[in-house]
């Protein structure tokens, strides 16, 4: 069953130096009891496209959106804001990229999560606080009756991202929305915290969109992949036929990126050449062409489409037949 | 918190030392033989002299310095020899009008300052956050007596619905004490209720973008709710710097206004202590409005760490 359904979505900025495009015609879909991951580097419209989705911009920022998404049957960018506060945190909770600046300051913990239960779930003050305090064990904090009346800047990184997804979690969201949720955290918290998540959709077979600029995240997590890159997405396909088989070469650049098996984790053996360009000098043909190593003359001029190459397997790339790995040691192969 | 508490306290001690010892040099460096003021020109050169006797001024200075702190501490300021009472009870009788103006100015000011500038704030560039700042631009750098006297001329004069000056103590009636003071108080409100209002809107702005506003978007809250939980909490701290500030102001009298609508209070007191040359009640005066800057610094550092956690536990 599709859960979220988002067709040709563009989140425009207007900003000192010009209108940017920051998420350019991104078509994609999570169903229920899924695991989608999001993936690019830093910048190439991850938030931006998570955020577009709940519509969590200041209305005079004068950030423009379009396209369509339809959650179930109801289409979000064109409802009411009342219909939207009725969605959020109720049927898509967030959790955000940093679980330090997220959390309010001056407010405990349990104030925070439990104003989510009572505006939701109509549940009485009493009752939030003892739901407050089993989402807390539930998410593997020590000592929950104690923490929930602790203040964010009482506890670890590593504990606010849990009651960040404690938070996420108390009202039972049909999807959920992790924007880097573990980036923060050190390794073996972090696959705490993705066991829990897992662990919880299989209960509530809730649908999951996994944002991340890690591979290997991806790998041991999510069912599907969408590679972002410039505000577009250039691949999308199951974990398996990725890994296999990519077909772009920035989602190469990408799996290069991460350390291998002895190489320790976090440390990057392989960085893609150059950085992501501005978005105010989006380059004319394939907004990879600058830092691909394949690129020719029809790249730099003409911006290829997001095609089939093979059953549910999706590429932007003039060249997606002569590109793929080799020698199982993820080094591109093109024969130019 | 209790910890928090104490040091504060304690370190008030010292600035109000300091605040003693350059109150006293100040006034007794000041040229001038309060005898001769006090006797006029007529008087000989042997009237002077008893008169410097009895008030003490030919002791030497830290004689003189070391009386008047002893007989702080003992809750004695000195005597007015113009008003020939002590200097607390002068002080006293012109604290109430003083304080009664000021609370009512500050709730004014606060009453319209904090609602306005959270709206322009959530309404930022809006034709409407553009009002509120010129409007509020207009409030700081209009004087208050000129906003003081055109309030005259529309309500005494033109409508004959207020009094035109004067004070009656809130022992006569709350009605007839608000009647006198409304107008004093509005003009002095708008002053300060431009400063925080100001203050609010910028604060506001700030919080505003920070990521945990984004939260509790995302949880479904209302935008009252994530305006004034959430946000304005958080904007509180600056906000509530320029409402003790601002206080202390009034407190120290706000002389030109209490002139203007001619109220008996801490103001006024000092202008006729210094053209008397009351110098024990000037020193006095100033004494007690230092104290009540150290004081509401202190409420207003209580009231920072009741607003904000990290204060209550970081300083502990
Ligand atoms: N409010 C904004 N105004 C202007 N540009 C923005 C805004 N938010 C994000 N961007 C830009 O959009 C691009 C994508 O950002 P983001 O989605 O945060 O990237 P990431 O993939 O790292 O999550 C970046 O170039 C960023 O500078
Ligand atoms: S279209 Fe050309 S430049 Fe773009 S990714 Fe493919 S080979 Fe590289
Ligand atoms: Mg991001």
């Amino acid at each position: 069953m599709t859960l979220l359904k988002v067709k040709n979505l563009k989140t425009r900025f207007s900003t000192e130096l010009g209108e940017v495009t920051a998420v350019d015609g991104v078509s994609f879909h999570v169903n229920a009891g899924e695991t989608v991951g999001l993936v690019g580097e830093s910048g190439c419209g991850k938030s931006v496209t998570s955020l577009s989705i709940l519509r969590l911009f200041r209305k005079h920022s004068g950030t423009k959106l379009a396209g369509e998404i339809f959650f179930e049957q109801k289409e979000l960018l064109t409802s009411s804001m009342e219909e939207m506060q009725e969605i959020r945190g109720n049927q898509i909770s967030m959790i955000f990229q940093d679980p330090m600046s997220s959390l309010n300051p001056v407010y405990t913990v349990g104030n925070q999560i439990s104003e989510s239960l009572m505006l939701h779930q109509k549940l009485s003050k009493k009752e939030a606080y003892e739901k407050t305090i089993e989402m807390l064990s539930l998410v593997g904090i020590p000592s929950p009756e104690k923490r929930v009346n602790d203040y964010p800047h009482q506890l670890s990184g590593g504990m606010r991202q849990r009651v960040m997804i404690a938070m996420g979690l108390c009202c039972h969201p049909k999807l959920l929305i992790a924007d880097e949720p573990t980036t923060a955290l050190d390794v073996t918290i972090q696959a705490q915290i993705l066991d829990l998540m897992k662990d919880l959709q299989e209960q509530l077979q809730m649908g999951i969109m996994l944002i991340t600029h890690d591979l290997g995240v991806v790998a041991e997590v999510c069912d599907r992949v969408l590679v972002m890159y410039l505000g577009q997405i250039v691949e999308e396909a199951s974990v398996e036929t990725l890994f296999e088989n990519p077909k772009h070469p920035y989602t190469i650049g990408l799996m290069k990126s991460i350390p291998t098996i002895d190489g320790k984790r976090g440390e990057k053996l392989h960085v893609i050449e150059g950085m992501v360009p501005s978005l105010h000098q989006i380059p004319a043909g394939c907004r990879f062409a600058p830092r691909c190593p394949f690129a020719d003359e029809k790249c730099r001029s003409h911006p290829p489409d997001l095609i089939e190459v093979s059953h549910s397997h999706k590429a932007r790339c003039w060249h997606h037949e002569r590109i793929g790995i080799g020698g199982g040691n993820a080094i591109a192969i093109g024969n130019q | 918190m209790g910890g928090y508490l104490l040091k504060r306290i304690v370190s008030l001690l010292p600035v109000l030392l300091v605040v003693a010892i350059v109150d006293f040099i100040i006034i007794h460096l000041t040229p001038g033989d309060p005898a001769s003021v006090m006797l006029g020109s007529q008087a000989t050169e042997e009237e002077l002299a008893k008169l410097r006797e009895q008030l003490g001024l030919t002791l030497p200075i830290y004689t003189r310095f070391f009386q008047w702190i002893i007989g702080i501490l003992q809750g004695d300021l000195g005597w007015s020899i113009f008003m020939d009472m002590p200097v607390t009870e002068a002080i006293w009788e012109h604290l109430g009008p003083t304080l009664s103006l000021t609370i009512l100015a500050e709730i004014i000011a606060i009453l319209f300052a904090i609602p306005l500038g959270v709206m322009a704030a959530n309404r930022r560039g809006s034709w409407m956050d553009q009002s509120f700042m010129t409007f509020a631009m207009l409030g700081i750098s209009l004087p208050s007596f000129w906003i003081g006297l055109n309030l005259i001329l529309l309500f005494a004069v033109q409508f004959n619905w207020l009094p035109a000056a004067g004070y009656q103590p809130l022992s006569s009636g709350i009605f007839n004490h608000l009647k006198y003071l409304i107008m004093p108080a509005i003009s002095l409100g708008i002053m300060q209720g431009a400063l925080i209002a100001r203050m609010t809107r910028s604060s506001m702005l700030e919080v505003l973008n920070e990521n945990y506003i984004r939260t509790a978007e995302a949880k479904g809250l209302k935008m009252w709710i994530v305006t004034y939980k959430h946000a304005l909490r958080n904007a509180f701290i600056p906000i509530l710097t320029v409402i003790g500030l601002s206080f202390a102001t009034l407190v120290g009298g706000a002389v030109v206004t209490e002139t203007v609508f001619n109220i008996p209070g801490i103001g006024k007191l000092i202008v006729n202590s210094v053209l008397r040359r009351d110098y024990e009640v000037i020193q006095g005066t100033v004494l007690m409005i230092a104290a009540a800057y150290v004081f509401i610094n202190l409420i207003v550092d209580i009231l920072y760490a009741y607003i904000d956690p990290r204060v209550r536990y970081d300083k502990s």
